[in-house]
């Protein structure tokens, strides 16, 4: 080389030198692009807004502080692309992954959290070939059918089932009253997971009641409180969310029902542990601050500190989705949703701070649930059911 | 050679080929460039056009389904069925109720509607009481929007994906109301969008390849139909589609969904919620084009093949005289210089053919020229040679003419002088009478013999100078007549001597050279005519000139002698068969005339005659006062003191000739026969003057000379006169003389005027110069005595009569052998000097 250096002609070696540099200059890599996921979460108006997109931040400033996730020998950070919409507008969320995907060009979405956006928003991720995660989604189509779409919360029927199982066995109950939202798509999930697992396991259903709507004295909710009342039953599963929850459980006392009020995870504890018509009830649920491990201990502490507030079950699922699927990128060669969907299908089990999860053949993970009863204004860790699969 | 002049015309037509090919090609891409913008920009222009009308279309389809909806939910028995549905009835009664509902919409007029969906909704909860699509039923969709705005009114949801069905869907929402105008329900329809797409799609008339559809905000198609949503998981992107979605309208051309490219033309509709696009293919939109430029292309090549062809043979004829031009040019070079350029055309080429033609004649010419220069020159040397040859020859034959010549005067002198010899010891003129004289004569031919040969070897050195003295042409013509007349007469010729009065007098001139020439000539003239006259004519020119005319009445000189006539040692064949002359005499006549300014020409006739003349610029002069032409008399001055005089000289014949002069001088003379002698004599005698001849036996001069020289200054006595004689001319040889100690040269041949000058120069003797006969003519003048009374008495009568023709007859009748006397007389007679003569030729005694 030396030589042929030399040999070269002298004026030439100048220009020779530049065209060296201005390659130099050329191939000097940009830095590595982004990895765009999209998360869908909420307005401030509901209870899910803000927990979700805190997770994810403090999931993304986590990996982006280390350089991000290490794709081919190179770091490329994290990028979030956030659609806000309404809790409770399906056609907002499907528009939203819908816009992600074909105008934003992510590789993977988490949320929608709530299964009546979760669900066709997962129809459309599942279509599209992306792979949406949403955490907290637990209706049965969220995910059937849908290899792409992934959830971290169990999915209702076992909802149903670990609330029948648990009133069975723990409560020793012999009857149990249901008090159904018929409009609701997971209350009648639970309903009916925990109506099949209640007779099987030997207990008998004595009052089964849908309403289509709860408006406080409403005429439709009076008769039906009179019959549950008449039932004597020892439990009284109302598998609500928190509004409808708290309204049945108030007439519900008044109304002398003196029933072990059971309810699934869409309670939301913050706004009914306090409640003292709800003292004593017990909640399915997938995590619990007092979770007994150094994830969630971390996750605990670090969210604290970031937003000073204590997390929530949905900041916690949702975090541990976030930290799932960068994991799952992370094991990826390019990033591509394809692969990113592979990876999650196939992930030995993530350990997250709402235990460990894993998948096998579908978007229902296989993991531990939890038992919460509400004591003195307290969520009392009641009972963990571990790798309570549905059946 | 050829294929040079083939490259001409393959590089002409190959460059114009490329030329035109290149336009050709430019011309035909910029058409088609101009063609295709302005048919993209007409096809885009039809195209919103179309845009636009199926926009209206389309929004007054939805208007009227808008219609249709409020029309049917107003139907009674929609109404009661709807009715019976929300108000929870049993199992017989829901099925009843929807069976009905069902019934009604199973109507044709209803099923082309291109309704896909029908639903019921009760105004409760959102739960659908009924559903066209079986699985839809008992799901609560009181979240969607066409459901509360439903409620209120009937209303239009523009396109959306429906969570239910995630598909885009348009739906027309209005409330069912019970009688009393409370709304019991609300009646949903999603419009079949497949049915809106394939409205908007047809007859846009833009061929096969035109096609409009629809795209939602999402850009998802509208249609699943038509194009499959797994082909598109990200939605159709291209650049009119992601245009119109981001609410933008325009046109261009892209490339479509399908990666073909084409003209489209996008609109976003905000009140329907969708994207607009509509496209043609840009290989079926801009084929006009392609084939116009296709066709340009096409024209371009037939006519660059055509040009080609023109081209080709244009460049052959352009091309041809150049090559024609080119060949002669070889043929010139290989030196055929006749050869000719055709000229093959009256332009540029022409010219240079005829320009080359011209510097090829030029050539020609100049060649010939030269080789005519050559023969010229040759013939020159030739002719060189030739004379040279003859020049030669000529030298020859005058040594051997002049042996001759040499020979006869001194047979002559040697014959008389032994006749003299044989006498007494002494020579005495008066035994021999007319002997001296014979001698004399011989002697003086000779000496002019030599002179001319002399004269020859100076006018080839350039030696020869003129004398430029005055001298009176009467005199020199009659003094030629004197000397020739004798001749004349003796051959019975007429002499004529013309002297023209108008002649000055006098001129200056060398009238010795001159003499010379008129003698020669006439002396020819008389030698070589045998009858009749010969003429002397002096004649002055009407230009001031002298002219000389000699003729002769001889045989005349042949034409192709003439020009060798003049030359050195020729003599003309006359001359030849005379055996006289040494062929110098033209010569040297033809070079004085020439050195005087004139030419001697020629003209003669064989068996006529011949004229010589020439003329000579003259200048006038006063004549001269003495006549040179008597022979002059010496007298010593009395009362001088006379020295003595030693001749040395081996001859005797020379020693008695020098040694008598000096005693008829009166001079005491001594002589001796060589240096030694002549060294004793003057040892003993001291003479007063020594003649010393310088080439002796024994002790030349030069030895003798210096000898007497060193004595002299060893005595420191006077010097003496020593007066050397010798035939030598040369220069060198005269100083050598004058070194050795000599006073003088007297050259021989010397005369006495020669003696006299030196012995008065350098013995200090003066003489008295007689005019009248000096020794020599005493002999003559004896003679005359001694002539026949009868020529005597005859003589006297003519001088009487003053008739000096007569006189002069009277002279050249004397003999031959009186040529001394005869000379004297004619001299005299020439001079007027009657009286002289009368004292010469006294009366006869018997007269007296």
């Amino acid at each position: 080389l030396v030589g042929w250096w030399v040999a070269f002609p002298k004026p030439g070696r100048l220009g020779l030198l530049l065209c060296a540099g201005l390659l130099a200059g050329a191939c000097r890599r940009p830095p590595p692009p982004p990895i765009q996921i999209g998360l869908v979460t909420y307005d401030g108006s509901g209870l899910n807004g803000t927990p979700t997109s805190n997770a994810v931040r403090l999931a993304a400033e986590e990996v982006n502080r280390g350089g991000g996730l290490l794709l081919a020998g190179r770091r490329h950070p994290i990028e979030f692309q956030t659609e806000t919409i309404r809790e409770g507008s399906p056609e907002e969320a499907v528009a939203a992954v819908q816009k992600l995907i074909n105008q934003g060009k992510v590789s993977a979405i988490i949320g929608p959290q709530n299964s009546a956006e979760a669900v066709p928003a997962g129809g459309v991720a599942d279509r599209s070939g992306i792979p949406l995660i949403s955490p907290l989604s637990s209706h049965p189509l969220t995910t059937l059918g849908r290899p792409f779409v992934f959830r971290v919360c169990v999915k209702d029927a076992v909802e149903g089932a670990v609330l029948a199982a648990f009133a069975r066995e723990t409560l020793k109950a012999r009857t149990a009253a249901l008090l159904v939202e018929e409009r609701v798509a997971t209350s009648r999930t639970v309903a009916e997971a925990f109506r099949r697992e209640f007779l099987v396991r030997g207990g008998r259903i004595v009052a089964d009641h849908a309403i289509t709507e709860v408006t406080e004295g409403t005429a439709e909710l009076e008769p039906v409180l009179r019959q549950i009342k008449r039932s004597q039953a020892d439990v009284l599963l109302i598998p609500n969310y928190q509004t409808t929850t708290l309204q049945i459980g108030r007439a519900a006392r008044r109304a002398g029902i003196r029933s072990i009020f059971l309810g699934p995870d869409s309670w939301s504890r913050r706004h009914l542990l306090a409640i003292p018509e709800f003292d004593g009830a017990y909640m399915m649920s997938n995590w619990s601050a007092e979770l007994p491990s150094a994830e969630n201990a971390r996750f605990v502490g670090d969210y604290a500190r970031r937003f000073g507030s204590e997390p929530t079950e949905t900041a916690a699922l949702t975090y541990d989705a976030a930290k799932m699927l960068f994991a799952a990128i992370a094991a990826t060669p390019d990033g591509a949703p394809a692969a990113i969907q592979k990876a999650l299908a196939g992930s030995a089990g993530f350990l997250g701070t709402t235990g460990l999860i894993r998948y096998s053949g579908t978007g229902d993970p296989e993991k531990a649930s939890l038992v919460l009863q509400f004591r003195g204004g307290r969520a009392i860790m009641a009972r963990q059911v571990a790798l309570a699969e549905g059946r | 050679m050829r294929t040079r002049g083939q490259s001409i015309v393959t590089r002409i037509v190959g460059s114009l080929f490329l030329f035109s090919l290149l336009i050709t090609g430019m011309a035909g891409f910029f058409a088609t460039r101009q063609v295709s913008a302005s048919l993209s920009q007409s096809i885009q222009d039809r195209l919103t056009v179309a845009v636009g009308m199926k926009e209206v279309e389309l929004r007054r389809m939805v208007e009227k389904q808008k219609a249709l909806v409020e029309i049917f939910s107003r139907l009674p028995d929609v109404r009661r069925q709807a009715r019976i549905l929300v108000s929870r009835p049993g199992t017989r009664e829901r099925a009843a109720a929807r069976a009905a509902l069902a019934g009604l919409l199973a109507a044709p007029s209803l099923q082309q509607l291109g309704w896909r969906e029908v639903l019921v909704l009760g105004s409760h909860a959102g739960k659908v009481e009924f559903a066209t699509e079986a699985g839809h039923e008992g799901d609560f969709r009181y979240d969607d929007r066409f459901f509360l705005q439903g409620l209120r009114a009937t209303s239009v949801q523009n396109v959306y994906p429906w969570p239910v069905t995630l598909q885009p869907t348009l739906t027309i929402a209005t409330p069912l109301a019970d009688d009393r105008g409370a709304t019991l329900a609300v009646l949903a329809v999603h419009l079949n969008l497949d049915r809106m797409d394939e409205i908007v799609s047809g007859g846009i008339g833009l061929g096969k390849s035109g096609e409009t559809y629809l795209i939602d905000r999402y850009n998802s198609f509208v249609s699943s139909q038509r194009f499959g949503r797994h082909d598109f998981p990200r939605g159709a992107h291209t650049d009119g589609i992601d245009a119109a979605v981001q609410g933008r309208s325009g046109s261009g051309r892209y490339l479509n969904y399908r990666g073909t490219p084409v003209v489209g033309v996008y609109r976003w509709l905000p009140d329907l919620d969708l994207a607009m696009i509509a496209e043609v293919a840009q290989a079926e939109a801009l084929a006009p084009a392609r084939r116009l430029g296709m066709a340009v292309a096409g024209i371009g090549l037939a006519g660059a093949a055509l040009l080609m062809v023109g081209i080709y043979f244009l460049a052959r004829r352009i091309a041809r005289p150049i090559l024609a031009i080119k060949d002669t040019a070889v043929a010139v070079a290989d030196g055929d210089l006749d050869a000719v350029a055709p000229i093959l055309s009256s332009d540029e080429v022409g010219v240079l053919a005829r320009a080359f033609n011209e510097m090829t004649a030029r050539l020609r010419n100049a060649q010939n020229d030269l080789e005519r220069q050559v023969a010229a020159r040759t013939a020159e040397l030739r002719g060189a040679l030739v004379a040279a040859q003859q020049a030669s020859r000529a030298k020859s034959a005058f040594v051997s003419a002049m042996s001759h010549e040499l020979r006869t005067p001194l047979n002559a002198i040697l014959g008389y002088a032994q006749l003299m010899g044989m006498g007494t010891g002494r020579s005495d003129p008066a035994e021999f009478p007319g002997f001296a004289s014979k001698i004399l004569v011989a002697g003086e031919h000779l000496l002019a013999l030599i002179n001319d040969v002399l004269s020859v070897a100076r006018i080839e050195e350039n030696r020869v100078d003129l004398a430029a003295a005055p001298f009176a042409l009467r005199e020199l013509a009659l003094g030629v007549e004197g000397m020739l007349l004798v001749r004349a007469r003796s051959k019975d010729l007429a002499l004529v001597v013309t002297v023209d009065p108008a002649l000055p007098g006098g001129i200056l001139g060398d009238e010795g050279r001159l003499r010379q020439v008129l003698l020669n000539l006439v002396g020819n003239a008389v030698k070589f005519t045998r009858k009749g006259r010969v003429e002397l004519k002096l004649l002055a020119t009407a230009e001031g000139r002298l002219r000389v005319e000699v003729a002769d009445t001889g045989p005349g000189i042949a034409p192709e002698e003439l020009p060798r006539l003049f030359n050195s040692f020729v003599q003309a064949e006359t001359g030849r068969r005379a055996k006289e002359g040494a062929g110098l005499g033209l010569y040297l006549s033809q070079s004085f005339v020439r050195l005087m300014g004139g030419e001697i020409r020629v003209v003669s006739e064989l068996g006529k005659g011949t004229l010589f003349s020439f003329e000579l610029p003259m200048t006038a002069s006063d004549p001269p006062v003495a006549s040179a032409l008597l022979r002059r008399s010496y007298r010593l001055e009395p009362g001088q003191a006379l020295p003595t005089q030693l001749v040395v000289d081996d001859l005797e014949d020379n020693r008695e000739v020098l040694a008598t002069f000096l005693a008829s001088l009166g001079l005491t003379v001594r002589t001796a026969r060589d240096g030694r002698e002549a060294v004793a004599i003057w040892e003993q005698w001291r003479p007063g003057v020594v003649w010393m001849d310088m080439h002796m036996p024994v002790e030349d001069g030069f030895s003798a000379t210096q000898r007497i020289r060193s004595r002299e200054r060893a005595e420191g006595s006077a010097r003496t006169p020593i007066l050397a004689i010798s035939a030598s001319v040369f220069d060198k040889d005269q100083i050598s003389i004058l070194e050795a100690g000599c006073d003088a040269l007297v050259t021989k041949p010397y005369r006495e005027a020669d003696i006299v000058a030196a012995l008065g120069r350098h013995a200090g003797l003066r003489f008295i110069e007689a005019a009248g006969p000096g020794p020599a003519a005493a002999g003559s003048l004896a003679e005359a005595g001694a002539l026949p009374a009868g020529w005597r008495r005859g003589m006297r009568e003519a001088l009487g009569k003053g008739d000096l023709d007569a006189a002069r007859a009277k002279v050249l009748e004397l003999p031959e052998t009186a040529a001394g006397l005869r000379g004297t007389l004619l001299e005299l007679l020439a001079e007027f000097r009657l009286d002289e003569l009368e004292r010469l030729l006294p009366m006869p005694a018997e007269d007296a």
